[in-house]
């Protein structure tokens, strides 16, 4: 008798301890779908070619793929997570320099969100782009010229401190964008540039 | 008998030589042995957050950021039998650098032992990017190189150093290299001659790299130059 209470103590134990829940398994929040509006804001498709020119004046050709995933994020072990739409764009330079990944979610299921990694130099788009866009990182624009071309409703992001080690001497310090153009123009710490060429 | 007898004694010294080598922790012999003075100059004179920057051939910039020195006696165990018969600690001393671009430098040096059966010499690691290789001081010789197309390394035997497949990449010492209208003394110049036929437009095939100063100049296979910029 002893040892079947002492194997059901063991069991109950054991299957506690190993209580694990799988992808997908028991609740999953949808958190709902990226729509085309939300994807649009971020204007690259699979085989394009995106020309930045460096303020010295080389032009680097950017190869485009872009593909659309779920994540599912668990939150703890109680099987309680969420799955995220995203859509992952990688521009990858025919040059040694940094390649840029932009990602797009909806990951705190409210607001999409628009991620750009220069490099190692970590950028935030937002939703938006208006004149209600103004603050320590972001810098609203109604225009900007660049090779006499006018891009309106820019914003100019800073790249966020501790996303990157602050003691590089050069380093990528803002990103402007535009929703309908994508990247304008990236300046770096040592006033050296790459603008958007058409 | 005598076998069983014969058997008893060599368990019993099995038995010995496991309690009297402890573990790890305890040897019948230990030996230290530290990188050479003159050669310790191929590393850096420089402190952690450091910079220095380098400028293309098409006038891009990147900086390169110390971000780790170590400096270290890494230990090594020999065992025969289970019995750890030799604890070696190897002077080792690395850099490592981040960059811009990712490019990323790091320069380490291990010192040379001196088994009874193999010996090798001071040996120096660096790499730039995805190229790294291995230089022996006391050979004159490249014993490893590493690119994203697969890597070649030798061994060190009682006959010297081999390896499947020959190395041709080579190092070569030069006396002054001007780069960037800037005259460099002392360099150690790499050029990787091996993986001709998987070779990339963004391997670097060169590197140059100065004494106590470090990197100088870095050569990609597509024509692609970075020079220091003093």
């Amino acid at each position: 008798m002893r040892i079947v209470t002492l194997f059901f103590v063991f069991l109950s134990f054991f299957t506690q301890c190993y209580n694990t829940c799988e992808e997908g398994e028991d609740i999953a929040t949808d958190n709902g779908i990226l729509t085309d509006a939300d994807l649009a804001k971020v204007p690259y498709q699979s085989n394009d070619t995106v020309k930045l020119k460096h303020s010295a004046g080389y032009t680097i050709n950017y190869n485009v793929t872009r593909k659309s995933y779920d994540d599912y994020i668990s939150f703890d072990e109680s099987c309680a997570g969420m799955i995220v739409k995203s859509n992952s764009v990688n521009l990858e330079p025919d040059y040694p320099v940094f390649p840029i990944y932009i990602n797009i979610s909806n990951s705190d299921g409210i607001n999409t969100n628009y991620q750009i990694v220069v490099g190692r130099y970590y950028f935030y788009i937002p939703q938006n782009i208006d004149n209600t866009v103004n603050s320590e990182y972001y810098k609203f624009a109604d225009s900007v010229t660049i090779n006499n071309k006018v891009y309106y409703n820019v914003v100019k992001t800073k790249s966020f401190n501790g996303t990157y080690d602050s003691s590089d001497l050069i380093y990528c310090d803002s990103l402007y964008y535009n929703f309908d153009a994508g990247i304008i123009k990236i300046t770096m710490s040592n006033n050296e540039y790459y603008e958007i060429s058409e | 008998m005598s076998i069983m007898k014969y058997l008893n004694n060599f368990f019993l010294f099995i038995l010995f030589g496991i309690i009297v080598s402890c573990g790890e922790e305890h040897s019948l012999r230990e030996e230290n042995y530290y990188i050479d003075n003159i050669n310790k100059e191929w590393l850096i004179d420089d402190s952690i957050n450091s910079n220095f920057t380098m400028i293309d051939n098409n006038g891009i910039s990147q900086s390169f950021n110390l971000q780790w020195i170590y400096n270290e006696m890494s230990k090594s165990v020999s065992k025969n039998f289970g019995i750890t018969t030799l604890i070696s600690y190897r002077e080792y001393i690395s850099y490592s650098y981040t960059s811009t671009y990712n490019s990323g430098f790091s320069i380490s040096m291990t010192a040379a032992t001196d088994n009874e059966d193999i010996q090798n010499g001071d040996v120096l690691t660096a790499n730039v990017g995805n190229t790294a290789f291995r230089y022996d001081f006391t050979y004159n010789q490249v014993t490893d190189v590493y690119l994203n197309a697969g890597a070649i390394s030798s061994i060190y035997t009682s006959e010297g150093l081999q390896s499947d497949t020959e190395i041709l990449s080579k190092v070569e010492l030069i006396d002054t290299l001007t780069v960037n209208n800037f005259q460099y003394k002392d360099i150690l110049h790499f050029k990787l001659n091996d993986f001709t036929d998987s070779i990339d437009n963004f391997d670097i095939t060169e590197i140059y790299i100065s004494k106590n100063i470090g990197l100088i100049k870095y050569k990609y296979y597509n024509d692609i130059e970075c020079y220091r910029v003093k």
